[in-house]
């Protein structure tokens, strides 16, 4: 496709002795979908936590559509357009449902928009319910919901589906693949059955590194990725 | 795609007639208040005037602790700033200017010291109890900079002869000396400080400012400076409170140590919190109410009063969390059946 | 000259190690404040007053304010500080309020005058061709003494193994088993009899008047800060810090003065190591 909007280039982290990250190269364009796969300690989170500006790397660039943003804080990739879910649902309790989105939406109001976005998440006249009484799935996408309304050119989301039912899950599978046509998309995911329905590229972490890359059957079928990680499910 | 709508949305849209109802409410009750000292001895004006002054900084702190989530000490050294800088660079100023040269001077200094220890702090990521200590060391300095510096600021003795409100543009000149222009200075600012702050936190500010508080790591995360609005709220705060101070020496006359101490801001924590925090007008009321029942606690014992307080500060953790007003609104609610909310009920 | 402005560095930093070693421990378990605890000094230093007074004996009033300071420690832990555990600023502003009552209690039973104590140790000894008092040595063996035991509670104990544990990863020490309230309970009983013979101690140098806590309150939180929560080296290290910077400055510039410096520079250090020099 056209240029990527989030760009990774031999990208480390060390925390002291420990290697984290190592070498990892990464880039998603507009529609494009990756997931990132690999068991715990496999530096997934590690890899979003630079991908946001929360961890700067030792070695290698960020860029965010072609700007490197390398060392730059967190609320200035945020304003370039890179946004996060986090894996626990992380709402403003105690605001309602349209005043989360509208703080999300940082700079300007534009109601209609935010009318959209409840009605993609299907939550059509719920604006003014309290968010902290939500339920848990509806509380994951309202969090993916104030991702979006700041028209993000990147979305970033860790473990969109953690704790939800198989209903709820295909519900996010379907919004993950309509946001997809507005931005670029990583996720991080442990449900496998996600994934295959998701049926993008993935790229498989093992100890910091890539150890493989390619749409989901390909990878599923290798045998390195069988040994170390989907061999044991 | 489709989900069940929770019924919470219908009850959050009676909520918010509810709001608007005690919104009036609080408007007409706020006018009643401020109104009828007016009829009443100077004497007592005077003493209402004071009960004002200190609503004023029980405002400039809800902002900060009820808004902001910052629980602070330090309103009393910002309070003290405004009130020297009157008494010590007012008498300096010719004309009728003095209390308003020493006012800026002392929401000046105020906002630089606020600004600069703020800065250094919040950026460095220091939150919470840290944040409340070192803005006790402020007071605890503060008060031992007006006892001890007393070439400067009259020592013990504090100082006399702060000039009253005023202002003179080139032959023309007004100045508020009797206690009913004292009375109405003092509560037109009060009364423009609330809406202004209510206004600001209904709109973005609020919010955004509701959502450090709830997760300030999530805000971040969408972008928003956090530490930046943290930072502006505490800076904006320490100003008001210097206003208070301003206030107060400019309507007395007269500064004393004895004023910037802890027990002044261990007293807007008191109104804050027993008016609900974050509601901005409960501390204004409750700074009234808890001010005259203090009047009346003082003239039989002077020393019951700060064992009450003590008590009020164990009471409120573990009954009212809330606060008093908030509580004692919410059983009138629960007790006076609504006509407005007949429809879900 | 040098040396006495060493000894008398070495004995604020003595009181401040008493009174801030049990505030770290304590915050760095439950980032709890105990807004009281400069009244624990304070009651430390009254109780060492009367005991003295009726019994003639200060170091009987020594041994006194410990007990009384630990079993103070003990009711406020069990009687308010307990419920409040996921509350922090509940905590604050429940234990200012005991803070004020005791300042009011003391005000009402003894009065506003200076208790009298009597330092147990009279004249001076010559160091070097320079006279010094007695008391203050013993006084800074004491700290010494003190924080080696705390070091030993803390290193070579069981207690302090669970205690060390917690401060590390509160989640992790209860999936071992470890119960972290009974051992936040025992910290802060101890942090209040530590904080009380601090009182007891510096008695015979100080004004004993009911107010005399709020001295010591912001100075040892500042203690915390400057050094880091719940650490021993870190006590040591921003005792040393605040006290050594104070003194100085005292010779140098008026105690405001001196005092609004320390400030400042424990708020720059905050800036640059936000948790303190060697935190745990």
């Amino acid at each position: 496709m056209s240029t990527p909007l989030i760009e990774a280039d031999n990208v480390g982290v060390r925390f002291g002795g420990l290697v984290a990250v190592a070498g990892v190269s990464l880039s998603i364009a507009r529609g494009e979908i990756c997931c990132i796969v690999g068991p715990n300690g496999a530096g997934k989170s590690t890899l979003f936590n630079v991908l946001t500006g929360t961890v700067k790397p030792t070695t290698g660039r960020i860029l965010i559509d072609g700007k490197n943003f390398s060392g730059r804080p967190v609320h200035a990739f945020a304003r370039r357009g890179v946004a996060r879910k986090f894996q626990a649902p992380s709402i403003f309790s105690s605001l309602n449902v349209g005043d989360n989105l509208r703080v999300a939406q940082r700079q300007g109001s534009d109601e209609i928009h935010l009318g959209e976005i409840l009605g993609l998440l299907g939550f059509s006249g719920m604006a003014d319910a309290p968010a902290g009484t939500l339920s848990h799935g509806q509380k994951q996408w309202l969090e993916i919901g104030m991702a979006l309304v700041a028209r993000p050119k990147v979305l970033l989301l860790d473990e969109p589906t953690a704790g939800m039912g198989p209903e709820e899950t295909m519900h996010t599978v379907r919004l993950i693949q309509e946001i997809a046509s507005r931005a670029a998309v990583a996720v991080i995911e442990h449900d496998m059955e996600f994934v295959r329905e998701l049926g993008v590229r993935t790229l498989v972490l093992h100890q910091g590194r890539v150890i493989a890359e390619g749409g989901f059957q390909e990878v599923a079928d290798d045998d390195h990725v069988r040994d170390v990680y989907l061999g044991r499910g | 795609m489709t989900l069940q709508a929770s019924s919470s949305s219908v009850k959050a849209t009676t909520q918010n007639k509810g709001g608007l109802a005690s919104i009036s409410l609080s408007a007409g009750l706020m006018a009643a208040v401020l109104a009828y000292p007016l009829l009443l001895s100077s004497y007592q004006m005077d003493v209402a005037r004071d009960a004002l002054i200190f609503a004023l900084l029980a405002l400039s702190l809800d902002f900060l602790w009820g808004k902001a989530g910052v629980l602070s000490f330090g309103q009393a050294a910002f309070f003290g700033m405004g009130a020297y800088a009157v008494a010590i660079v007012g008498p300096m100023v010719p004309n009728d200017n003095g209390a308003l040269a020493g006012m800026v001077t002392g929401i000046g200094l105020a906002v630089l010291v606020s600004g600069i220890v703020g800065y250094f702090l919040i950026y460095g990521g220091v939150r919470g109890a840290y944040l409340t200590i070192v803005t006790l060391a402020l007071t605890l300095i503060a008060r031992n900079v007006a006892t001890s510096w007393a070439s400067v600021t009259g020592g013990e003795a504090g100082l006399i002869g702060a000039p009253p409100p005023g202002l003179s543009i080139g032959g023309w000149s007004v100045t508020a000396s009797d206690s009913v222009s004292l009375y109405l200075v003092v509560a037109i600012v009060l009364s423009v400080t609330l809406t202004a702050l209510w206004a600001a936190s209904r709109g973005r500010l609020g919010r955004v400012l509701t959502a450090i508080q709830d997760d300030e790591a999530k805000a971040r995360a969408l972008g928003y400076d956090t530490s930046g609005y943290l930072l502006a709220v505490f800076v904006l705060s320490s100003g008001l409170a210097a206003i208070a101070g301003g206030l107060y020496a400019s309507a007395a006359g007269y500064v004393a140590p004895d004023l910037v101490g802890l027990l002044l801001s261990t007293q807007a924590i008191v109104h804050v919190a027993f008016g609900g925090r974050g509601t901005l007008i409960g501390p204004v009321l409750a700074t009234v109410l808890v001010i005259h029942v203090q009047q009346e606690v003082s003239s039989f014992s002077y020393a019951l009063w700060p064992l009450l307080l003590g008590a009020f500060f164990i009471a409120m953790v573990f009954l009212f969390p809330k606060g008093l007003l908030p509580l004692i609104s919410d059983l009138v609610h629960r007790l006076v059946p609504r006509r407005d909310r007949g429809g879900t009920a | 000259m040098y040396l006495e402005a060493a000894l008398n560095i070495a004995t604020m930093v003595s009181i401040l190690l008493l009174v801030a070693l049990g505030l770290a421990i304590v915050f760095g378990l439950m980032n709890i404040l105990n807004m009281a605890h400069g009244e624990l000094v304070t009651i430390g230093a009254f109780t060492a007053s009367l005991v003295q007074v009726h019994s003639g004996s200060f170091w009987l009033g020594v041994v006194a304010a410990i007990i009384v300071g630990a079993l103070v420690g003990w009711v406020l832990e069990r009687g308010l500080i307990r419920y409040l555990y996921d509350r922090p600023m509940g905590v604050i502003l429940a234990t200012w309020g005991v803070s004020l009552i005791i300042q009011q209690g003391l005000l009402l039973l003894f009065g506003p005058s200076p208790q009298i104590v009597y330092t147990p140790i009279e004249g001076s000894i010559t160091l070097f061709g320079n006279p010094y008092p007695r008391y203050r040595l013993v006084l800074i063996a004491a700290a010494v003494l003190t924080i080696a035991a705390t070091a030993i509670v803390m290193n070579r104990t069981r207690f302090g193994l669970d205690l060390r544990t917690v401060i590390q990863n509160r989640e992790v020490a209860e999936l071992v088993g470890i119960d972290s309230r009974r051992i936040f309970m025992f910290a802060l009983v101890g942090a209040s009899a530590l904080a009380a013979l601090a009182g007891a101690l510096v008695a015979p140098l100080i004004k004993v008047v009911p107010t005399m806590g709020a001295d010591y309150l912001a100075p040892s939180f500042f203690v915390v800060i400057v050094g880091g929560a719940g650490s021993l080296m870190g006590v040591v290290a921003g005792s040393a810090f605040i006290g050594g910077l104070r003194t100085l400055l005292d010779y140098q510039v008026p105690t405001t003065l001196s005092q609004a410096l320390v400030l400042i520079a424990a708020v720059v250090i905050v800036r640059f190591r936000p948790r303190g020099l060697l935190p745990a």
